[in-house]
Order: C-alpha cells, then structure tokens, then sequence
C-alpha cells in the first residue's frame, strides 16, 4: 500500500466519523428542520466518500453515481422542505 | 437563446464522453426541443426566429468578462466565510450575537434578487432567510450583529452594487 | 508520492477539514439557523474541495474534468437554496431562534394563513 492510498483511507475514515456525529443530529435534532439540515449533511458525506472511492480504487465509471447522489440530495431536501411548510399546524 | 443551446448540446456531448458530430447534431436537436417546450420560462415574447437568434447581451465577450470577475470575487468571499466559520465552531467557547436584519433591496428583477441571496448565503456571517412578497425587502440572518444599521450599509453596499452591474 | 497525487491529497484534506467543521458546528452551535451557517457554507466548501481532488487526480482525462466543474457549478448553485428552503420552513413553522437574537426583525411580518411576507 502506497502512502498515497494510505492518506486517501485515513481520509475516508475521517469522513465516516464525521458522517457519524452528523447521525447524531438526525437522531436527536430537537425540530424537523434541523433533521432536513442534517439530511442534507449525510447527502454531503455520501456524495463525498463516493468521489474518494473513485480515487482509492481508480474507478471513474462511478463519477455518474455522484452526480445522481449529490441531485438527489437536493431534490430530496427540496421536497422534505416543502413538506415542513405544508404539514405546518 | 442560440448561446443557451450551444451550451446544452455541449453538456450533451460532455456527459455523452464521445465527440462525433452526430453526437453534437443529436445534442443540438434535443436541447432545441427541451427550450421550445421551456421558452416561456427562459423569454417573455412569444416563440418565433428572431427571439431564438437574438442574443442576450448586446456585448457578450464584455458580459463574460464581468461574469467571470464577480465569480473570482464570491470565490474569494466564500474561503473568507469558511474560516470565520471554522474558528467560531472550533473556538472553546462560542459567544454569538445573531439577528435577523432586514435589507431594503434596489433589485428590480427576479434573477438579480435570486444571485444576490445566493451571494448573500456563501459570504462571511450571513444567510439570506426570505424575500417579501413584493420584492422590496430581503431578510438576513447573521452571526454577529453589533449594530444593524452598519450591517445593512456593508451589505448594500459589498454586495448589492456588484450584482446590479451585473444583472439590474 | 507523484506530484498529482500529492496536490490530490491536499485538496481533498482541505474539503474533508471543512465537512468535519460543518458537522462538528451542526453538533455545537446552540439553534437552528446558526446551524445553517455551519451546514451551508463549509458543506459546500468541503465538497467543492473533495469534487476539485477528484478532477485533479483525473486531469489528463477531458469527460472527468468537465463533469467535475460542472457538478462544482451545481453544488455552487443549489447548496445555498437549499439552505433557503429550510430556512423558510422552520420560520414558517414557529422554530423559535436562539436566546439573545437580538434585532429579529422578521418577527411578526408573516401572514400565516396567506403565507405572504409583509
């Protein structure tokens, strides 16, 4: 193992510890919307441990599976707003 | 709106990762078919000729200049946000003083008031919450306030102005 | 280490380091919508730094870079509406800032039934 593939892996875990405590706050989050917030986050962590995967194992045919995640993220947090201004009361 | 689907064919070609000319040919025709379904989202007349061939500034080569400035700018304000972000979330001990200031806006059209509260959101302690509905008052919410009038000054006059050269 | 794969691992720490400060801030910050500060702002950063790596390690590759800059003009865009849209909801549903918010000036300018902004 390269140092280069070692740098990347203590990234992605990293990132995971990170994607860990944002869990938290989807557990806990007092509102709704800070739960969209926190939705929107592990979006963010998804869309950025499959762009390291794509470098640690030289994969970029999984790139398009960015792009679909990091949109679906959006339209999701989007639509969970949306659901929370309507279902007001 | 030439430009606008030359720009779609390209992202055809870009996503499609193959670069023969009945790649850009199918490019083109879809792109022209998803704008005339769109058009009255893109342009207030009616669909003919003329409206497509029209270009939307009189000096593009200038507007893209000026464009690719304001981007240079925001990227530049958006590092500067970062590190205020980073070191008032890993100092010890976070003494905040949030408020919601309300901003009258110049801006008459819809497109200037969405990129200045894009503007707004990714720059140093400020997010922008929501427009009135009648277009005259921008409501943000920031880290620090220690005197509103000044806040709104700073922000007319940092943001406010480079949008309007942009887009009125 | 070669030289793309080092400015690689750079760009990609420095994404990773804002993540972590983005969701160390959702955990810490006291109401909701300083926590949108945190999430809007070094979120994007962050991933704009990780998308930025990706393309740097790509570079001879034309398709992969354009796809990149294309996904970093995305995130530039959509990332700060999407703060807006929740933003909008929790004041809509009565989320009630943090102690000490002191000019609100928001308060009280909705017509909740029409949801119009005075």
């Amino acid at each position: 193992m390269s140092l280069f593939q070692l740098t990347m892996t203590a990234l992605m875990a990293l990132l995971s510890l990170s994607l860990g405590v944002t869990f938290w706050r989807l557990l806990r989050g007092p509102s709704i919307p800070d739960r969209a917030v926190a939705f929107d986050m592990i979006m963010i962590h998804l869309v950025g441990l499959i762009a390291m995967f794509v470098v640690q194992f030289r994969q970029p045919i999984l790139i398009d599976a960015v792009i679909v995640v990091s949109v679906l993220g959006f339209l999701g947090t989007v639509a969970l707003a949306r659901y929370i201004e309507d279902g007001r009361n | 709106m030439l430009g606008l689907n030359l720009l779609l064919a390209l992202a055809w070609v870009m996503v499609n990762g193959s670069y023969h000319l009945a790649d850009w040919i199918v490019g083109f025709v879809f792109s022209f078919l998803v704008l005339r379904l769109s058009w009255s989202t893109f342009s207030k007349e009616p669909f003919s000729v003329r409206a497509y061939f029209r270009f939307w500034s009189r000096n593009p080569l200038r507007a893209l200049w000026r464009w690719l400035g304001f981007i240079g700018f925001g990227f530049v304000e958006i590092v500067k946000a970062n590190i205020t972000v980073a070191r008032t979330v890993l100092s010890p001990k976070m003494d905040l003083r949030p408020g919601i200031v309300a901003i009258p806006l110049d801006l008459k059209s819809d497109e200037g008031i969405t990129t200045l509260a894009n503007l707004i959101t990714l720059t140093p302690g400020t997010v922008s919450l929501d427009v009135s509905s009648d277009r005259k008052t921008l409501y943000i919410h920031a880290f620090e306030v220690r005197d509103p009038e000044e806040l709104r000054r700073a922000t007319k006059e940092a943001y406010e102005r480079r949008v309007m050269e942009l887009l009125l | 280490m070669s030289l793309v794969e080092l400015i690689t691992a750079l760009l990609m720490g420095i994404g990773v380091f804002f993540v972590i400060v983005s969701s160390i801030g959702l955990v810490r910050l006291p109401d909701l919508y300083t926590r949108v500060h945190a999430a809007g702002k070094a979120g994007t950063l962050g991933i704009i730094g990780v998308l930025l790596g990706v393309g740097s390690y790509y570079i001879t590759s034309v398709p992969i870079v354009i796809k990149m800059m294309a996904m970093i003009s995305f995130f530039f865009l959509t990332a700060p509406v999407a703060t807006h849209m929740i933003d909008r909801a929790a004041f809509l549903t009565g989320v009630k800032p943090m102690e000490g918010t002191s000019p609100n000036e928001l308060q009280g300018r909705y017509d909740y039934r029409t949801r119009r902004l005075q």
